[in-house]
């Protein structure tokens, strides 16, 4: 169990590129930290960096009470797992398992002794006499895990390692990689595009764009209150919605409109909004599926209500959702019970959050809560 | 030829089948690999045996027996006791170092074949001959990979890459000089440069991984014929130095994809430096301050769109409008004209190449 600091990381390559920007970041013990950008992002030059295959322009990274920027890559205690994994083919997995440790020159008594108690307390002694062509590739993917725990690190860098396995593959890989880490207590860092991987892989999850961090936190932390617009429209599965509202102010009130219909703001946001000077002003409101009903509407019922047509259902998570425009946005709703709701039915919108998402129009900020 | 580890190994291997002691020396009676104890007491015995005629000899309830390379004596295996059984067992490992002898005096002469043929050493008509001498097919496709380390002789690196492909006999790892090593792969049918790219992607993540080395991988194009390996060595290595100079982020490089670092590359410096002093009238683009290189490479990156490079830059858009007009004024190029645009990019690529031949000559 170690503990990872990283502290003001910069990266710039010789075009000027900058690939990491005040890059920071801490670990505690024994956590699986996700972190999500899209490629390009600058977190594939942070696992490098931290390995030491790559140095940094700028910056400090710890590991536990040790300063490790210049440290020889050997010495680091790092693993590492990168996107195009391999076993050695002709060599049956035990020598697979045994073959780092030869190269970090371990006396072959003590790697057997090595290979054998971490077979065996991973659950894969059955493993080790097999050859890897035998193997499927979720196995694969274990093993491969296996080699780089047998090293015994201090922290484990995956770069987004199950991108190479078939999709219906890549659930059980994952559930491997969170059984094997809770099992050594390895502090690991997990790189991928795919939020849905991180949400369900992480402690909590770092959000990376253009080489910074723009939040950290558990995955319910980032869910429940995404710091600006970009976590908030790229980290939520369905995508969130954002439409611009504008805040006014009544006799004794704010009121603020959409979907057609005023609503009036909660006293407690109603004090947020006043101290920062958002009265009479326009704000942008983020919007969940999750957070929007829709009901049909039979034809000649309709009233004064906001409608809108559904152009299409999509599942997410085994959840269905209606998807609609609706003042030139487009809008995902959650659709209570199969069947309810058919594509070019007419709705009826309802928006039931009572805590909502509200962003600052020019800077996309959150408004309502801070770092 | 063979470590002294293998033969420990070999005779280890024996042992544990069939429970015998054996013991390998050299000709002068030195004890090179053993599961004896008190291996000094055989000395004087082996080099009463090395001078004897005889193939095989029992001495002090050992048993003797003469590994020959070629008619000459190389080793002398020793097997504890008298019975038959043990001389059985102690004549199968004779066999079987002899027979590790002639792995690899083979092994060592592909390779020796393999180094020459990439550096254009042989006579055509050798090449053919040795080829079919050796049982290396002279027809089959072939690539050849250059892998970069950073530390030289890096032997982890050496023996991963050996791991990955060695016993698939029909690739080939050797070294030419003390930063590289060179992988000449046979191309299956149907496999393309999309495939070579994986390979060598492979190659970079697991000497990364396991071998803890930054290594860059550069490969040439498909060969068709044994003679023109040396070609495609040639073109790998072109790739490495475009990529170093061009493309210092990619750690994969093929010759078949050099865009126009390849052009660049084959210019002669005193066109370069023409180029560069009518372009910048004698200016070094050196002269341009941080922030201005950060911009232009901003600028460049985003499709010339003003909008989004200001907005990853952090600065207004006039900000950055006057930063290119500012540029437009000390150079004349306009970089929101597509024409100019190119004409700055490829100045500034061939700065990096001038920069890099500068950094050679020395």
């Amino acid at each position: 169990m170690s503990k990872l600091t990283i502290r003001n990381l910069y990266r710039t390559y010789t075009n000027h590129q900058m690939a990491l920007k005040d890059f920071k970041l801490e670990t505690k013990d024994g956590e699986l930290v996700a972190i999500v950008g899209p490629s390009e992002c600058g977190k594939s030059v942070l696992l490098r960096i931290i390995a030491g295959l790559e140095s940094s322009t700028d910056g400090a990274i710890w590991l536990d009470e040790q300063l490790i920027n210049e440290t020889d890559p050997k010495a680091r205690k790092v693993a590492m797992v990168f996107r195009n994994y391999t076993l050695y083919p002709e060599m049956n997995l035990f020598d697979n398992l045994a073959f780092g440790l030869k190269l970090l020159k371990y006396p072959p008594s003590q790697i057997k002794t090595k290979v054998t108690e971490i077979a065996e307390k991973l659950g894969v002694s059955e493993y080790l006499s097999k050859m890897p062509a035998d193997l499927t590739p979720v196995e694969c993917f274990k093993m491969v895990l296996v080699r780089a725990f047998v090293k015994e690190p201090k922290i484990l860098l995956l770069d987004d390692p199950i991108a190479q396995l078939p999709k219906e593959d890549r659930k059980e890989a994952l559930n491997e990689l969170r059984r094997l880490q809770q099992i050594t207590k390895v502090t690991t860092l997990f790189v991928t595009e795919y939020s849905k991987e991180a949400f369900y892989i992480g402690d909590r999850v770092a959000v990376m764009r253009e080489g910074e961090l723009l939040q950290i936190g558990t995955p319910q932390e980032i869910y429940d209150k995404p710091m600006n617009m970009t976590v908030a429209g790229a980290m939520m599965m369905p995508i969130m919605s954002f439409t611009e509202i504008e805040i006014v102010e009544k006799e004794d009130h704010l009121e603020t409109k959409f979907f057609g219909s005023p609503h009036i703001v909660e006293e407690e946001i109603e004090a947020i909004l006043r101290k920062k000077g958002y009265v009479n002003k326009k704000v942008i409101l983020g919007i969940r599926p999750d957070d929007i009903e829709v009901i049909r509407i039979e034809a000649g019922q309709e009233n004064n209500a906001p409608t809108a047509e559904v152009k299409y259902l999509k599942e997410y998570n085994g959840k269905q959702y209606a998807y609609f425009d609706y003042d030139g946005s487009a809008f995902g709703a959650l659709v209570e019970g199969e069947g309810k709701i058919m594509p070019e039915d007419k709705i009826v919108i309802c928006y039931k959050n009572p805590v909502p998402l509200l962003f600052n129009k020019d800077s996309g900020e959150a408004i309502l809560y801070e770092r | 030829m063979i470590s002294n580890q293998i033969l420990q190994d070999t005779i280890e291997g024996i042992k544990s089948i069939t429970r015998i002691d054996l013991g390998v020396m050299d000709t002068e009676g030195k004890m090179l690999a053993s599961t004896l104890k008190d291996v000094d007491e055989y000395e004087k015995a082996v080099l009463a045996f090395v001078d004897s005629p005889a193939e095989s000899q029992v001495l002090q309830g050992h048993q003797f027996f003469k590994v020959f390379d070629e008619n000459q004596l190389e080793y002398v295996i020793l097997a504890k006791g008298e019975t038959d059984d043990v001389y059985m067992i102690g004549k199968i490992a004779a066999f079987q170092v002899q027979n590790l002898l002639v792995a690899y005096k083979e092994r060592f002469d592909k390779d020796n074949f393999i180094k020459n043929l990439l550096l254009d050493n042989l006579l055509l008509v050798d090449i053919y001959n040795r080829a079919k001498k050796l049982h290396i097919d002279v027809d089959a496709r072939r690539v050849v990979f250059i892998i970069e380390t950073q530390t030289e002789k890096d032997t982890n690196a050496l023996e991963t890459v050996r791991s990955l492909f060695s016993s698939k006999t029909k690739d080939f790892i050797t070294a030419v000089d003390e930063k590289s090593i060179i992988l000449v792969k046979e191309v299956k049918p149907g496999e393309t440069y999309d495939d070579m790219a994986k390979t060598a992607n492979v190659i970079v993540d697991m000497l990364n991984s396991e071998a803890m080395t930054q290594v860059h991988v550069a490969f040439g194009t498909f060969v068709n014929e044994i003679k023109e390996v040396s070609r495609s060595y040639k073109e790998a290595k072109m790739a490495l130095d475009v990529g170093k100079i061009f493309y210092s982020s990619r750690n994969v490089i093929a010759y078949s994809k050099l865009g126009i670092g390849r052009l660049i590359y084959q210019l002669p410096i005193p066109l370069c430096k023409m180029f560069i002093k009518e372009i910048f009238e004698g200016r070094s683009p050196d002269d341009f301050d941080e922030e201005t290189l950060v911009t232009i490479n901003k600028f460049f990156e985003n499709s010339l769109n003003v909008s989004e490079t200001s907005r990853q830059l952090y600065i207004h858009r006039n900000t950055l409008v006057y930063r290119l007009d500012k540029l437009q004024k000390s150079t004349g190029l306009d970089l929101r004209i597509f024409e100019d645009a190119i004409t700055f990019k490829i100045a500034l690529m061939v700065v990096k190449y001038m920069k890099y031949m500068e950094t050679i000559d020395y």
